[in-house]
């Protein structure tokens, strides 16, 4: 496989535009659409009264976007989904086995962070499209954001950069090939 | 609407009056091997088509697809690797209706030499087609595999033509190699007005051995509109009916003698009848091409070279 992917450069893996991953992240949005509500409320009730076991919310968040965003409907458009989907499978084993730090700061900057992150979907400001809106635990970009965000959040063990890798190589993936 | 669309849209209330004019002058280049015609605009469907299961979307291509055959073309060039976009023109195929004019072009893209035979079984199911016209070897990867398996396909008269491609001036060296020492109908290669490194050795070489050529990226990824849509278009232009932007890119390709065709991609109806344009009317001789490339700012201003 590794013949193929040299027989390109980078930029030639740009092979979606941007009408086509809009109008994919409004049909993905749309098949989840009741559920939408519920998991804003969980984010919030998660993070503010079930702290212990946010990371493994987390984990199910990653799992779920794995195989459902990923499988189901990147692969409809991109040749290497495949890739992304086991990739964010790794990240939810991680989580669900390091743990990342808890967030124990609740300074304004930390609260800011997590309303613009987390809970107000970071993509209320991307998209044209208020269907194809996507929140933390929903989209790939806002999960990976949301989790790094958590992160930096507290104060991170050595273990924990671990987890910033595969969020961060999504982030840059997204913002420059997709 | 932004200056490309206005433009075209003056393109398509004036392109009456230019077939009008010209009706007459379709272009149509000949492939060597077999001194078959074809019409010299044909089309990518590199990220265009790959709309992966939106109906919406897919309707939306299946229209360009339609004006591309009202309008005369030929040529549809397609990959495995493109994501969506075989099984996407194979729903607009099916949906438009397949025209007698198309020319239904493909590629195998893959180390393994039974993984190609079976993308080639793929695409036949995904096009809706048993016979293709041409097949290429993508990227020249396991390319002395594949060139048996295509031999093969074609002595059984599942194709007609065997072709190798690249794109952005990669793997020149070899692509001569083999275009000396084997026997293939076409080459894909990046050809337009600011990539012209071909013109050295490739489409010389073409012409010597009978090949026909297609020019991939003729807009260079759309690049070449960014870097002009506020520039001025000459006003010599006109004499080679060349009226927008698109027009001076697509036939500046197609005026090289050796060039069959060239696939520009367009998601969009009005870009189709824009590009479609540069298969009417007359081309610009060798005098104009040295004009044309004097025009571009920040080349190296390279003599012409046919």
């Amino acid at each position: 496989m590794i013949d193929y992917l040299l027989s390109y450069n980078l930029n030639n893996f740009v092979m979606i535009s941007p009408e086509v991953i809009q109008d994919l992240n409004l049909r993905y949005s749309t098949s989840l659409s009741p559920w939408y509500f519920l998991l804003m409320i969980s984010n919030l009730l998660i993070f503010f009264k079930l702290k212990k076991v946010f990371w493994i919310y987390c984990s199910l968040l990653w799992s779920f976007i794995s195989v459902y965003y990923f499988h189901f409907f990147l692969s409809e458009i991109h040749t290497y989904a495949f890739i992304w989907t086991v990739l964010f499978f790794v990240q939810a084993l991680l989580v669900f086995f390091l743990k990342g730090s808890t967030t124990d700061s609740f300074n304004k900057l930390a609260i800011a962070l997590y309303l613009f992150f987390v809970l107000i979907p970071f993509s209320l400001f991307l998209e044209d499209s208020k269907e194809s809106i996507l929140l933390f635990g929903w989209g790939p970009l806002q999960t990976a954001i949301g989790t790094i965000v958590l992160l930096k959040m507290s104060k991170m063990k050595l273990k924990d950069y671990s987890l910033v890798i595969i969020p961060t190589l999504w982030v840059f993936f997204e913002f420059f090939l997709l | 609407m932004d200056r490309r669309n206005f433009v075209a849209l003056l393109s398509l209330l004036s392109f009456p009056s230019i077939l009008g004019k010209n009706k007459e002058k379709f272009i149509r280049k000949k492939i060597p091997s077999s001194g078959e015609l074809i019409p010299a605009i044909g089309m990518g469907t590199w990220i265009s088509f790959n709309v992966g299961n939106s109906v919406r979307l897919r309707d939306d291509r299946s229209l360009v697809l339609k004006k591309f055959f009202e309008m005369g073309g030929g040529m549809v060039d397609s990959s495995p690797m493109y994501g969506s976009a075989q099984e996407v023109m194979g729903y607009a195929l099916k949906k438009i209706g397949y025209s007698k004019s198309l020319f239904s072009a493909d590629k195998i893209w893959t180390r393994s030499t039974n993984e190609g035979k079976e993308q080639f079984k793929e695409m036949q199911k995904l096009w809706g087609m048993n016979q293709f016209d041409l097949i290429q070897i993508h990227n020249l990867l396991n390319w002395k595999e594949h060139l048996k398996t295509l031999r093969s396909l074609k002595e059984q008269g599942k194709i007609r033509y065997i072709g190798i491609t690249t794109s952005h001036g990669r793997y020149h060296a070899e692509f001569e190699k083999i275009m000396k020492s084997e026997k293939i109908d076409f080459i894909q290669l990046t050809y337009n007005i600011t990539h012209r490194e071909v013109e050295d050795r490739l489409l010389p070489l073409a012409k010597d051995r009978g090949i026909a050529v297609i020019a991939n990226r003729p807009m260079d990824g759309g690049n070449l509109f960014s870097q002009f849509e506020n520039k001025k278009l000459p006003e010599w232009a006109s004499e080679f009916d060349c009226y927008n932007w698109a027009l001076f890119f697509l036939k500046f390709i197609i005026s090289h003698p050796s060039l069959t065709c060239a696939i520009p991609a367009t998601s969009k109806v009005e870009h189709m009848t824009e590009n479609m344009g540069a298969c009417y009317g007359t081309l610009p001789d060798l005098k104009t091409r040295q004009k044309m490339i004097q025009y571009i700012p920040h080349y190296d201003r390279l003599p012409v070279k046919l």
